[in-house]
């Protein structure tokens, strides 16, 4: 597994040594416009971050719970229930659009404190697909072998499914970690600019309004580097769960 | 109905019970469903082995469920089963991925108060019964990092260890379900498998329910044999299956294979390991030709080269005065129309989206122009005819044919041309056992009907002695014995031959282990890891042909010495 | 035999296919929604002719009406040139087949893994693209996730049986390509490349939003949902938001649901899945 993911993250070498040569050969001042995109990066991670730990650390139990069997306890039954809603919206509100939507009812970014607001705005995305790709995994175990041997041993199907295949959906939803987390990504850029956060996305726009190639272009190489780390993150914590991944 | 409840041979230590069971799909709304299985009445004793046979779609996986009261949602169960603790193993042989093997027998084994050292030294015990090399080694792996047969002795071990922590008596054996236990195994393997499983069910009183196809090898170890059908249980038939009509010489050789070499394409441009090594045969008209080996025996490459779809790296393979290998394009495009193939799965070889009629046209159009619609229409007619389909097949998209029907299908396509030579790659895979008898019986009478050579490549060894005239026993590249089908049947004289027809049989197969991949094919003699026969002298060098008697040849340095205890073909 | 020839086999599977689709719920679903939007944008003459001094939330929601055509002609044009990129390199990756191939397939991989929905405001920013250039940039952008999905479709059919057993028959190899492969990838490849479409329109609503898109021409000329949200949020109210908000929302999950429907509609074309007559 340590293997694994030293390999994951040594692929992840060449990509940032292209990005930082991407800099040099734009910037006119590269160490100029490196330090205004990192400095916003931090606020930047943190933000997607703190999305995606809210927005899977939701989305996700309530996924499972829309692929468990029928009947089982209330509480189980109504979070199934919502799971199969919000799978149903998935796709509908991108996170750029919840934002956008925000801001305007809110009358203007004063009206809200801005970090929370943004991270509330850009978690309905996630949690949406969360659900949709957590019910998906765990319905598509539902017909495997392992269940049924694990029922014949005397596991009943929810604990045979809670034991041995949630596990499996788990890495599934995991491996998506990337793609989800960089659409969180272009999200958060939309909700630095309406929201007045000093982050990467911010700085982007704003060389860009201002003809900036150089910071631009550093801007969004720190981004990318931020959605490469997260795909990679993602395969590894998928890695972690289901071993057959570990060879992908 | 039937009662299959005689010869018990445990009456004290009843196992299973089973009475009047049906299943049944329940209407919507109430009212009669639909039956998919009834009155079975079925009882297993301690230590018994009874196997359940039936075609695809027969029922024999909800006959297991049912009896381990797994049901899929939406059907029901009707009628009385009694049985004690009861384990399924399913068809995929339902190992989890998600943890290495040793955790899953640390679990199955703790209700039986093992704790993880002594469940892993159980379960090394109950990989050694299975003959699995060195248990030691795969216990910490997963099973996704095993090879298929490894992980079917696992499956079924750890199957063993969650039944009776697999060391029971009569009152304690269990009841052990298995569908379709070693599916995909080359038949010596599979056999050798189900032996084992069968000898620790005596052992340990366990009562065994094999499910699967006939003809898969399931009847071999079983005291009795059932066959489901039609939602109902009862005695399996006797087979009583075609064979091939005596040759009568009649000419030269049609195909003249000789020192034919292929490689495996590694790199593009460039050689791999050798497949085919130094085969040489001749085909008759009229004669069909077996290549009888297992997976990785280069049996298939071999016919690939000879229709010219993968390139040979040396050899020569005369056909009608031409070398079949060293054709240009243009003259390779004018000996398709005599050569034609037949694939594995012929669903998966025909277009889907073009009806068999159009591609029926299409290959005349590409082999033969010059052919009027009408003629090509009255080639096409003939051609279903002779394989047993409508003139409406011509409309048929060949995606969603049913197995027999596609092979029908196939065989179809391939006659449009009038072929002369017919190459068949293992023609009887995706069918189950009443389809490869039917189209068995179908192939031979088509070869009579157009006088056709017929060069097949089979690992089913019952089937390839009905169908030829002669076999090639083919084992990691090379011919190791080439005889007459009914010389082969009698006397066979290689170990790797008696173990296929040992296997083909329901015997013991006297062969241990699995066939060498493809980069580790031992020094000297290829099977001599797995031969009971084996000597030191096996090592040192590749055993050549040698002449047991006219027509019949046999590749091994010790063919005329007897076996320790192999079983033979009887 | 005979037992076997029973009626049903000669249903095409362009039919089997289509019935794959309606056994999806969310896809017929999002047909519908789809059907809804695009109906509003050609009855939008008639609403504005019918009262043409319109004010507050109505004004709000004839403008983003009258941006359907320009949003999805946009967003059409891209995603049909993201589709032929995916189809050429995804494609010619299969082709090339080697060392080569697997190169092309992991660089697809690699540009997928990017925050590509940044690459049209890098355009909007620093080339001031039109039109034609913008929806050019937005289809290189939603290539590469398609570019991988094509290569898994094609690769595994030139592989297959099937194209050696057209080999075996006499066609050649352009025949193959163009009369086995391509058809029976036909229906997988349009669900690979489907996905494209939603991406291409949630990439021009985002940089719209930042004012970094096409469309911020005189008023509503050439106005997409993208540059209508931007100048929504800018200075409009919750009137001016809800139209292309909601008709954004509308299309993208629609044109997701689509997507499930014909990845539905893919499977069943499997062979043997879905077996019998229907």
């Amino acid at each position: 597994m340590l293997r694994f993911a030293l390999r994951r993250c040594a692929g992840l070498v060449l990509p940032l040594l292209l990005l930082a040569g991407l800099v040099l050969a734009i910037a006119p001042d590269p160490a100029d416009a490196a330090a205004r995109a990192l400095g916003g990066l931090p606020r930047t991670v943190g933000l997607v971050v703190l999305v995606l730990a809210l927005g899977y650390g939701a989305g996700v139990p309530l996924g499972l719970a829309a692929a468990m069997p029928a009947g089982g306890p209330l509480p189980l039954r109504l979070m199934g229930r919502l799971g199969h809603g919000l799978a149903a919206v998935s796709g509908g509100v991108p996170g750029f659009l919840a934002v956008a939507v925000g801001v305007v009812l809110a009358g203007g970014v004063e009206a809200a404190p801005r970090m929370p607001a943004a991270a509330l705005l850009l978690v309905l995305a996630p949690l949406a697909e969360s659900a949709r790709l957590a019910r998906n995994a765990l319905a598509v175990q539902a017909d495997s072998g392992f269940l049924l041997t694990a029922r014949s041993r005397g596991l009943d199907e929810r604990a045979a499914l809670a034991r041995y295949a949630r596990p499996l959906a788990l890495a599934a939803v995991l491996a998506t970690l990337g793609p989800v987390g960089t659409a969180i990504l272009c999200g958060a850029v939309a909700a630095e600019v309406l929201f007045g956060l000093p982050g990467a996305g911010a700085v982007l726009v704003g060389a860009l309004h201002g003809g900036d190639g150089g910071t631009a272009t550093a801007a969004l190489s720190a981004l990318s580097a931020l959605a490469l780390a997260l795909h990679v993150g993602g395969s590894v914590a998928a890695a972690g769960l289901d071993p057959r991944r570990r060879t992908l | 109905m039937t009662s299959v409840t005689a010869a018990v041979p445990h009456p004290d230590h009843r196992i299973l019970t089973a009475e009047g069971v049906g299943v049944f799909r329940p209407r919507r709304g109430g009212g009669a469903g639909t039956d998919l299985l009834s009155g079975i009445h079925l009882s297993l004793d301690a230590a018994e082995v009874v196997a359940v046979v039936g075609d695809e779609g027969s029922g024999k996986t909800l006959l297991l469920r049912a009896l381990a009261g797994l049901l899929p949602p939406g059907v029901e169960r009707v009628g009385r089963v009694a049985a004690g603790r009861a384990v399924l193993v399913p068809a995929d042989g339902g190992l989890w991925p998600g943890a290495p093997l040793a955790e899953q027998f640390a679990a199955a084994l703790a209700p039986f108060g093992l704790g993880r050292g002594a469940a892993l030294r159980r379960a090394e015990r109950l990989l050694t019964r299975l003959h699995l090399d060195n248990p030691a080694r795969w216990l910490p792996l997963c099973p996704h990092q095993m090879g298929e047969g490894n992980r079917w002795r696992a499956a079924l071990a750890l199957g063993m260890a969650a039944l009776n922590g697999g060391t029971g008596t009569e009152e304690t054996g269990g009841l052990f379900l298995a569908d379709a236990p070693g599916a995909g195994l080359d038949p010596t393997v599979r056999a050798r498998l189900l032996h084992l499983l069968a000898d620790w069910a005596r052992e340990s009183g366990a009562a065994v329910l094999l499910a699967g196809r006939a003809g898969d090898g399931l009847d071999g170890p079983a005291d009795r044999v059932l066959r489901l059908s039609g939602g109902s249980l009862g005695p399996a038939p006797e087979r009583d299956e075609a064979v091939a009509a005596p040759l009568v010489p009649s000419g030269p050789p049609v195909l003249s294979v000789r020192g034919l070499r292929v490689a495996v394409p590694l790199v593009r441009g460039g050689g791999g390991p050798l497949v085919v090594d130094d085969v040489s045969f001749d085909v008759g008209p009229g004669e069909t030709v077996v290549l009888l080996g297992e997976s990785g025996s280069g049996k298939a490459v071999l016919l690939r080269a000879l229709a010219r779809l993968m390139p040979a790296v040396s050899g020569r393979a005369a056909w009608m005065g031409h070398d079949l290998l060293t054709l240009d394009d243009g003259a390779v495009r004018a000996a398709r129309g005599d050569v034609q193939m037949l694939f594995p799965d012929p669903r998966a070889a025909l277009a889907p989206t073009v009806t068999l009629g159009d591609q029926m046209t299409e290959a005349l159009d590409a082999l033969q122009p010059g052919f009027t619609p009408a003629e090509q229409a009255a080639r096409a007619a003939a051609a279903l005819e002779l394989a047993g389909l409508p003139l409406a097949a011509t409309g048929y998209y060949p995606a969603r044919l049913p197995p027999e029907l596609a092979a029908a299908a196939g065989l179809a396509r391939a006659l449009v041309t009038g072929p002369r030579l017919l190459l068949a790659d293992d023609p009887f895979a995706a069918l189950d056992d009443g389809g490869r008898g039917r189209f068995l019986e179908r192939l031979l009478r088509v070869q009579q009907a157009r006088s056709l050579a017929l060069v097949v490549a089979t690992a089913d060894a019952d089937a390839a002695c009905r169908l030829a005239h002669r076999v090639l026993v083919m084992l990691n590249g090379r011919v190791v014995e080439e005889a007459p089908a009914a010389d082969l049947v009698r006397d066979p004289r290689h170990p790797f031959t008696r173990a296929l027809l040992a296997a083909a049989e329901g015997h013991r197969p006297a062969l241990d282990g699995d066939p060498p991949g493809l980069f580790a094919v031992p020094s000297g003699c290829p099977v001599r890891r797995r031969c009971p026969r084996v000597r030191d002298f096996c090592a040192q060098a590749v055993p050549e042909p040698e002449v047991v008697r006219p027509g019949h040849r046999v590749s091994c340095h010790y063919w005329d010495v007897a076996d320790d205890g192999d079983a033979g073909t009887g | 035999m005979d037992g076997l020839a029973g009626d049903g086999f000669g249903v095409s599977p362009w039919r089997v296919a289509w019935r794959g689709f309606r056994a999806s719920r969310a896809g017929v679903h999002g047909l519908g929604a789809l059907a809804a939007v695009c109906c509003g944008g050609l009855l939008e003459p008639v609403l504005s002719a019918g009262n043409p001094t319109p004010g507050g939330a109505a004004k709000a929601a004839v403008a983003a009406l009258d941006a359907v055509a320009a949003s999805l002609l946009l967003g059409g044009s891209a995603a049909v040139l993201a589709a032929v990129v995916a189809l050429v390199w995804g494609g010619g990756a299969a082709l090339a087949g080697g060392r080569a191939g697997p190169r092309l397939v992991t660089l697809a991989g690699v540009a997928g893994a990017l925050p590509l929905p940044l690459l049209p405001l890098m355009a909007g920013g620093l080339l001031d693209p039109d039109l034609g250039l913008f929806a050019v940039v937005l289809g290189l952008a939603a290539a590469p996730a398609p570019a991988v999905a094509a290569h898994g479709v094609l690769a595994a059919l030139l592989r297959s049986d099937m194209a050696t057993a057209a080999d075996a028959a006499g066609l050649t190899r352009g025949a193959v390509l163009l009369r086995r492969v391509l058809p029976a990838a036909a229906v997988p490849l349009l669900a690979a490349c489907w996905s494209a479409l939603p991406r291409v329109l949630a990439m021009e609503g985002l940089a719209g939003l930042v004012h970094l898109g096409p469309g911020h021409g005189p008023a509503g000329e050439g106005a997409t949902w993208g540059s209508l949200l931007g100048d929504a949020v800018a200075g409009g109210g919750p009137a001016d938001l809800l139209g292309p908000g909601l008709l954004l929302a509308v299309t993208l999950w629609a044109l997701g649901a689509i997507g499930d429907g014909l990845a539905q509609a893919a499977a069943t074309l499997i062979p043997g899945g879905r077996r019998g007559a229907p």
